[in-house]
This record gives C-alpha cells, structure tokens and sequence, in this order.
C-alpha cells in the first residue's frame, strides 16, 4: 500500500473498521512511514480529546411515550410539536 | 399499544433517553428543542414499535429522533448550511502537524463541533459518543456506509481545521 492508499484508510483503521488483511496491510505500512503515522497519531489525538472533552448532554427527564397516560397535569410543559403536555411524573412514580 | 407491548417498549426503547436527548441536543445546539423532539420522537416510536424487528433498539430509536430533528431544522433557518465545507485540504486524513489538537479546552471542543455543518456532526456524536459501527450509523442516517467513511473523514478533518484554528486564536 502507498500513502494515498494508507489516508483513505486511516479513519476506518482507527475505527477498527478494516477486515484483517487491510488491517495488516495499514500496520506494516504505518512501522516503515513516519509521515502517515504522524497523521494516525494525529487522528487519534482528535478522537481522544473529543472523548474527554466534549459533553454528553443527559436526558433532563423522564420521558413517556403515552401522552394519553399522562399524570403531568395542567402544569406540564406544553410540547411546541405535538401540543400535548409532557408527563413528568409517570415514569418516576 | 397493548400492555405486554408496552411494557416491552418500556424496557428496550425508554432506557435509551440520554442517546435520544444527546443526538437531539448537539444537532439543535438548543436545549429546549431537544427535549421537545425527545418526547415528540418517542411518541413516533411508540406508534411504529409495532414494525421494530431488531435486537438493539438504540439506533432505531436515534433514526427516528434523527428524522425528526431534520424535519425541526427544515423549518428554521439556520446559519450553518446542512453539508457545508469549512475548508478542505483535499487530503483524507489528518494534517500530521496537528497533534496539536489534544491539548484543546473542553469549551474549543464543543464550539468547533457544534460549528460542523450537521450532516457531518451527526455521524461524529454517533460514532463518539455512542461508539456506534459503521453500519449502525448507516442505518440511523439511512445512507450506504462509503457515505459514512466519507462524512466521518470529512467530519474529522474539519474539527481539527477549526480546533487549530481555535487554538492559533488563543495563542494571539
């Protein structure tokens, strides 16, 4: 494999996205290229940060999906798309 | 649903309400839209359960919240064009020289990835937050998974063009 070959194939590399024999294929050239293992380096240092760095946004709620067993009553929040009230309470109780 | 329905639907698709409101809130970068197509999703799911045939029921909910998040976007104009280019090197991975990146801040991180256009934000939240496989985010998006690579390489390449960026910013 060449280095053109190799970039197209990093993202699924670090993904562990390759079947075996281009997984190999990718490695033996990564322990011969300094450049394109500079740029593996580099991938993964992106996914690392991205992985301790950006949020994982949590549900705020509980969620129903049966509008019609709702025990949130007239003071749930309206849903701006459906025009029901959220249940708030259903799941928790 | 019947009872045993949706005790059903209890256990395998309301458990997964963190992937929904995450995937819902870095695409609507808006808190309170995500909640409200959070809970507009799970009704969807609730009237399709009947139809759901898979074992794992995380990527076919985020398809729905996923479709329903785009329908919310096609209604709002929005800044960032759906499938827009930052500036692209042409080149499919990384710049070698920007290693760099690691060292970015939490608040850098999140900027940069809310400011990729959401075709290619969507596949980098699926692929890292939920350590989904290519063929997973295929489903979820409904595309073949050479779109996936593509996006993901594109995706990528441009969060590192502007975390460099940010970081060439605060270095001045």
């Amino acid at each position: 494999m060449n280095c053109h070959q190799v970039r197209q194939l990093l993202n699924p590399y670090v993904d562990g996205e390759l079947d075996l024999m281009r997984k190999v294929e990718v490695e033996e050239h990564l322990g011969q290229c300094e450049e394109c293992l500079a740029r593996d380096r580099s991938l993964r240092s992106l996914r690392s940060v991205i992985a301790t760095e950006a949020p994982y946004y949590r549900a705020p709620r509980q969620f129903s999906a049966f509008p019609d067993a709702s025990v949130g009553g007239p003071t749930g929040k309206r849903n701006r798309f459906t025009g029901t009230r959220h249940s708030r309470l259903r799941l928790c109780c | 649903l019947e009872s045993d329905e949706r005790r059903r639907f209890e256990a395998i698709v309301l458990p997964h309400a963190d992937a929904a409101y995450n995937l819902a809130r870095w695409l609507t970068r808006d808190a309170d839209a995500a909640e409200d197509l959070v809970q507009e999703a799970f009704y969807r799911a609730a009237r399709y359960f009947h139809s759901f045939r898979g074992a794992d029921a995380r990527p076919w909910l985020l398809g729905i919240v996923r479709r329903a998040t785009f329908d919310w976007m096609k209604n709002r104009p929005s800044t960032i064009p759906l499938d827009m280019e930052v500036h692209d090197t042409g080149d499919d991975s990384l710049d070698p020289m920007s290693a760099a990146v690691g060292e970015c801040g939490k608040e850098d991180v999140r900027q940069a990835l809310e400011n990729l256009p959401p075709l290619l934000r969507e596949v980098i939240v699926l692929r890292e937050f939920e350590s989904f496989s290519y063929q997973q985010i295929a489903d979820v998006i409904e595309s073949p998974v050479g779109t996936v690579m593509s996006r993901l390489s594109r995706g990528r390449r441009q969060l590192q063009i502007l975390l460099t960026s940010a970081m060439d910013g605060g270095r001045r």
